[in-house]
């Protein structure tokens, strides 16, 4: 499954962060391009994708938000 | 054409924000505020929009309809307070800096070589500090405090010249 996060709504570091987070549970590529930071996931264990994906989805606005935007 | 659109599925609504007409920290206030019912979700569709797909959480059970509602009146309410913020801040830092100012403690010897003391300011008391009680709660003349109080205006006058009327 593929995230893709816009680079002026989304932190850099939020996305690390959140990838970060949740790598016990998935493996995880990562890629940067001009307009946004692309996360592709595929669940581990007991997990599906879109869960994975949902939740690092709002880890990564969480961090955003608390960490203010770069 | 609303400035804000929304379009629902099964469990998940995506809403269609202008740009223009809601600041980015207002955008995220309201999508911050929803992340303990819905996965939230920003992207952008265009150069001069956002949408914000809210996912419902499992277990959660919510009126589609109503949750954009919702969002749209948190999303109102977040750039209404920042409005609010940016015409007051002025206000605000100067009332913070004399709070702050004021908990430094009384002034140093440096402050106190920079005042303006001299020989007719050095003896004014206004705060009335060098009075002794005695002196200040004293019990006036009736007609000084008749005086007094006409000078002030206040109706009060004739209590101090008759003390059985006083509280």
């Amino acid at each position: 499954m593929e995230l893709v996060f816009p680079i002026d709504l989304y932190s850099g570091k939020a996305v690390d962060a959140a990838v970060k987070m949740y790598e016990p549970y998935a493996s995880f590529e990562l890629e940067k391009t001009d307009s946004a930071y692309i996360v592709r996931l595929t669940a581990q264990g007991d997990f599906t994708d879109a869960q994975i994906a949902d939740e690092l989805a709002n880890y990564a606005l969480g961090a955003s938000v608390e960490g203010g935007h770069e | 054409m609303s400035e804000v659109n929304a379009k629902l599925g099964d469990d998940e609504l995506v809403l269609t924000v202008d740009d223009e007409f809601y600041p980015r920290d207002a955008l995220y206030g309201a999508a911050y505020i929803f992340i303990d019912r819905c996965y939230v979700k920003l992207d952008r569709p265009s150069d001069k929009q956002v949408s914000v797909r809210l996912k419902l959480k499992p277990g959660v059970k919510r009126d589609l309809q109503q949750l954009a509602g919702e969002f749209e009146n948190e999303l109102l309410g977040q750039a209404w307070r920042r409005q609010i913020t940016e015409e007051n801040r002025t206000v605000v830092e100067q009332i913070t800096t004399r709070a702050l100012a004021g908990a430094a403690g009384p002034p140093g010897l440096d402050d106190l070589m920079d005042m303006d003391i001299d020989d007719d300011t050095a003896f004014e008391d206004p705060l009335g500090i060098a009075q002794s009680w005695e002196d200040k709660y004293k019990k006036k003349n009736p007609a000084e405090a008749l005086e007094k109080h006409a000078a002030d205006g206040s109706a009060d006058a004739k209590k101090d010249s008759d003390p059985e009327k006083k509280a």
